[in-house]
């Protein structure tokens, strides 16, 4: 009865069966070949993604010192504040507690503390202190992970020099852009397998390598001569109640800079607090009209084309009209008969025009060229400006009336302090420099050096500047027991438009070099926009002078001879290249500097007597 | 007398069948094995995974040498006893629950079995008795409702676990029951209105759990939620493509290892297989699957009864179904429901329920040429 077995229904429905149960693995099989033949590679490409960690491992930034090894930067152990909000109990307490430890609004900690994901950081690079302080709070979801942190142990100072680093620690200033390869290092990879929750397997490293850190960089800045070139010149901007200055101090035989400024400062440790202007280097950043300190190399070049000599004498009007333009002194005088030597120490516009008449604006510029005037110094430092000459070809007829004292014609003060290196270093121009040695590199360092002119014009031009100190406009820069050389210059800004000067607005600079005899410190103060007095001799060659006499002490300068027999009318020529009609070794103390020497250097000065 | 003995034997084994069960059998214990590998327990699991191989023998032993015909007379009692098998695990003291359902039969704290799992076996021999008494023909529609009351039951009572995975067994079964028992294809069409009826129903009423809904919606739209249910299908694909042709060899891939794949011994061994053994292994297994569907389609047509042959065919439409289920879960072209793979997932009360069931087919083979 119930016996089915020859039933052609049933074994034609299980024949429907069948075809349903194969039309069915049919299309799993098609699925099949579809994720796992046709789609496979990109698939396994999702996977080897997913799973193979590529974590970078960074180096230790390399620390900067100064030349006596003091740390100028460098990078401390930090935490990152890792929050996993959902893990969270209190947000509302928690973002209280950890503002009280770092800072900040409540609200800014909670935003982040109900936030809708895995993790966030609440706060990068805080320092180990806060960071203890936040583990102690015990906040569950609260986690510290290692990180660090660039610090700057003197704060502002050599803030410009220095630069700073962004949140990834590359150099985005100064030195630690300049240096940022050095500095760096060579990040190190782990690549590993990780499992669902991102965890590296046991077995599953497939690459490691360590990270190499960075070198340390010495600096030629001498730490001591930095603060006292930044106190020097914030006391001389503030008293002088100037909108700004720089100050640069170089070895003038070598190039290598001990100290370089420009104010306002800031504290590279909070960069981004600070005003972005005070980020500039403004001594290699900034071109100015540099004014009467150009006429040392106007000079210079007359003397070394062999066209004048310092005692040849000049018939001086009161003014001079060149082209449409009068050429005025500073103070106004009677017609003068002066010589040359006198030219550049009463600082005289009208000789210095007569001088640049005498070269010829090929001649002129030939010699700014050759004092560096027209191309960038060469400083090791990112964002170098080079100053406006143009060349002669493109000069109205007034041109030759104003460039000769530095009108019409813009350096930045390191492209200065390189060209008065000529003067100072026997008529051959250093390279200045920031860059002592890096750690780790024995290579020597190579700096390129010029010849500006003949090493006779030098000696007498280190004459004709020490008598500038000594007689002249920059009187206010002696420095008790040494011989000074400089030039004062006082330069009117220029109109932004390029339009004429700006009324009442003055640079007011001097740069000069010591002992005069032997140089070994190259100083340049610029004072911006000072109000009342103007003059660079009355407003940088007070700073000049205590800068300078700082540096003598603290270098162990021995004093200049000649300044150590006053009484000697008609001295035995103490050095060969001074000038025997410039010997008069006058002294006078340096008002305001009646500090003596440190007892080291008056030591060094007793066997002369 | 010897031979006589070994004859008997020999002609009461459908050898296609033994070839295909212990074959997929073995597969599974190898690839539970391979999945484990670095998991937490990972011994422990293996060793549960055999002894459920070896429980499972017993069943399938006493279903064989038992006459499959008297279940037909227990129809009642067992319609009882399946009810009650639904609902134990909500009876307290008796329940215990696994991933938002309650499933699991319990004594205290040591877990039983998943009841779901033997009241797929004890609904196929239930409806079996039902539908074998019309005699191939199911027409009048007190017959059909009749049929439908047999099957709506126990099928509303595991909807309502919620066990949706099982629940959709049921109908699987059913179906292909009732093909075999000679409904009249008028009244697929009605079930099929039904059907769709009470899914517009569950989608807007609230009756699935959210977790349920959710891998339903997935299923529409991967891209849904990646990390979450999404996740599980997103992952289970990387790992099936990227086994590619051959597969990275067993324990050797990295998206199981890595714990990449969830559930990857239970619901997703599918996906290890994919990424161990490739393409050919995936092959390899649907082949095995073949063997077992036609083989019990051969066991089923060479029945002696109606009753025979409709509790063959519900066995085939359930592991039909399981098997398109799960193996398209994995490649995302079914919804994730949480249904495993036949003689291939860890787990006890499911392979002892497998097992059982090729222990009924064996019943129906070897009573074949009997009265």
């Amino acid at each position: 009865m119930s016996r089915t077995r020859a039933s052609g229904d049933v074994r034609e429905r299980f024949t429907g069966l069948a075809a349903v149960c194969l039309v069915l693995l049919g299309i799993v099989s098609v699925r099949l070949v579809w994720i796992q033949v046709v789609q496979a590679p990109a698939f396994a490409a999702i996977a080897e993604k997913q799973r193979v960690r590529n974590v970078i491992l960074s180096p230790r930034r390399g620390a900067i010192l100064d030349r006596e090894g003091q740390k100028l930067a460098w990078t401390v152990d930090a935490k990152t504040i890792v929050a996993e909000p959902h893990k969270i109990r209190d947000p509302r307490g928690a973002a209280t507690a950890l503002a009280g430890v770092l800072g900040g609004t409540p609200e800014s900690y909670y935003a982040k503390l109900i936030r809708d994901v895995g993790g966030l950081d609440i706060a990068r690079k805080v320092d180990m202190g806060r960071a203890e302080a936040v583990s102690k709070l015990g906040i569950a979801g609260i986690s510290l992970v290692d990180d660090s942190m660039r610090t700057y142990p003197s704060g502002d100072l050599a803030c410009q020099v220095l630069g700073f680093v962004g949140t990834d620690d590359s150099g985005l200033a100064g030195i630690e852009k300049q240096y940022d390869a050095v500095l760096r290092g060579t990040p190190g990879q782990l690549k590993a397998e990780m499992d669902r929750r991102g965890r590296t397997i046991p077995g599953g490293t497939l690459v490691s390598i360590d990270p190499v850190d960075g070198h340390n960089v010495y600096l030629t800045i001498d730490k001591d001569i930095q603060y006292q070139a930044q106190m020097e010149l914030s006391s001389a901007v503030t008293q002088f109640g100037a909108k700004g200055g720089s100050v640069v101090v170089m070895d003038p035989r070598n190039g290598e800079v001990l100290a370089m400024a420009s104010t306002p400062y800031f504290d590279p440790n909070t960069y981004r607090t600070a005003d972005p202007k005070a980020w500039r280097n403004k001594v290699v950043s900034d071109a100015y009209e540099p004014g009467s300190t150009i006429k040392t190399f106007t000079a210079a070049a007359v003397i070394d084309k062999g066209i004048f000599t310092p005692d040849s004498m000049f018939n001086l009007p009161p003014t001079l009209k060149i082209a449409d333009r009068t050429i005025h002194e500073s103070h106004d005088r009677a017609t003068v008969d002066w010589n040359l030597t006198t030219i550049v120490t009463k600082s005289s516009n009208v000789g210095a025009v007569k001088l640049g008449q005498a070269l010829g604006a090929n001649g002129l510029y030939e010699y700014f060229s050759r004092f560096g005037l027209t191309a960038k110094t060469g400083i090791d430092f990112p964002g170098e400006a080079k100053g406006y000459l143009p060349n002669p070809s493109l000069w109205s007829k007034s041109s030759i009336g104003n460039i000769p004292f530095g009108q019409g014609i813009s350096v930045t003060g390191a492209q200065l302090c390189k060209a008065l290196s000529g003067v100072a270093n026997h008529g051959t121009l250093v390279t200045p420099h920031f860059l002592l040695r890096e750690e780790g590199d024995t290579r020597p360092l190579f700096w390129p050096t010029e010849s500006a002119c003949t090493t006779a014009t030098a000696a007498q031009m280190v004459t004709m500047l020490r008598a500038v100190v000594d007689d002249g406009t920059g009187a206010a820069a002696k420095v008790s027991g040494y011989q000074v050389a400089g030039k004062t210059g006082t330069a009117q800004k220029p109109l932004p438009n390029g339009a004429g000067y700006a009324s009442g607005k003055y640079i007011g600079s001097f740069a000069g070099f010591l002992p005069a005899d032997d140089p070994r410190i190259l100083i340049l103060v610029t004072i911006d926009e000072p109000s009342g007095t103007i003059f660079g001799g009355s407003v940088a060659a007070p700073a000049f002078s205590r800068l300078a006499q700082f540096c003598v002490a603290h270098l162990k300068i021995p004093p200049s001879p000649q300044v150590t027999a006053p009484v000697v009318v008609t001295p035995v020529p103490a050095k060969p290249k001074a000038g025997s009609k410039t010997g008069n070794g006058k002294v006078t103390k340096a008002p305001g500097a009646p500090k003596a020497p440190l007892g080291g250097v008056l030591d060094s000065t007793s066997p002369v007597r | 007398m010897d031979q006589s003995i070994f004859k008997r034997i020999m002609n009461s084994v459908n050898v296609p069948l033994l070839l295909s069960a212990i074959a997929l059998a073995a597969y599974g214990s190898v690839m539970v094995w391979s999945a484990t590998r670095g998991m937490v327990g990972a011994d422990a699991l293996f060793k549960r995974h055999l002894t459920g191989l070896a429980v499972g023998l017993l069943p399938l032993a006493i279903l064989w040498f038992l006459d499959y015909q008297k279940l037909k007379g227990w129809a009642g009692p067992l319609m009882v006893a399946l009810s009650l098998l639904i609902i134990s695990p909500r009876i307290p003291g008796l329940g215990g629950s696994a991933k938002g359902a309650t499933s699991w039969l319990k004594i205290g704290s040591i877990s039983l079995f998943q009841p779901s799992e033997p009241a797929k076996l004890i609904f196929i021999v239930v409806l079996a008795a039902v539908i074998a008494g019309y005699n191939g023909k199911i027409e009048a529609p007190r017959d059909v409702l009749r049929v439908a009351g047999y099957a709506g039951v126990p099928l509303a009572l595991i909807l309502l676990q919620p066990d949706l995975g099982t629940g959709l067994v049921f109908v699987v079964v059913a179906l292909a029951m009732l093909l075999v028992g000679g409904l009249k294809p008028k009244w697929f069409g009605v079930f099929a209105i039904i059907a769709v009826l009470m899914v517009a129903a569950v989608v807007t009423l609230p009756i699935l759990k959210t977790y349920q809904k959710d891998r339903l919606l997935v299923f529409v739209d991967p891209t849904r939620d990646p990390k979450g249910a999404g996740y599980n299908l997103a992952q289970s694909k990387i790992a099936i493509g990227s086994g590619g042709l051959t597969g990275k060899g067993l324990q050797n891939s990295t998206q199981s290892r890595l714990n990449f794949i969830p559930e990857r011994h239970t619901d997703f061994i599918f996906s290890v297989v994919g990424e161990q053994l490739g393409f050919l292994g995936a092959v390899m297994l649907l082949g095995f699957y073949l063997a077992l569907l036609i083989s019990s389609l051969s066991i089923a047509t060479s029945s002696r009864d109606l009753y025979g042959a409709l509790i063959a065919a519900g066995l085939i439409g359930m592991w039909t179904f399981q098997i398109l289920e799960n193996a398209g879960m994995t490649m995302g072209m079914m919804p994730i429901t949480g249904i495993p793979l036949p003689f291939m997932s860890y787990g006890g009360s499911f392979m002892i329920t497998n097992l059982a069931g090729v222990g009924m087919l064996m019943s129906v083979w070897s009573r074949r040429y009997g009265t």
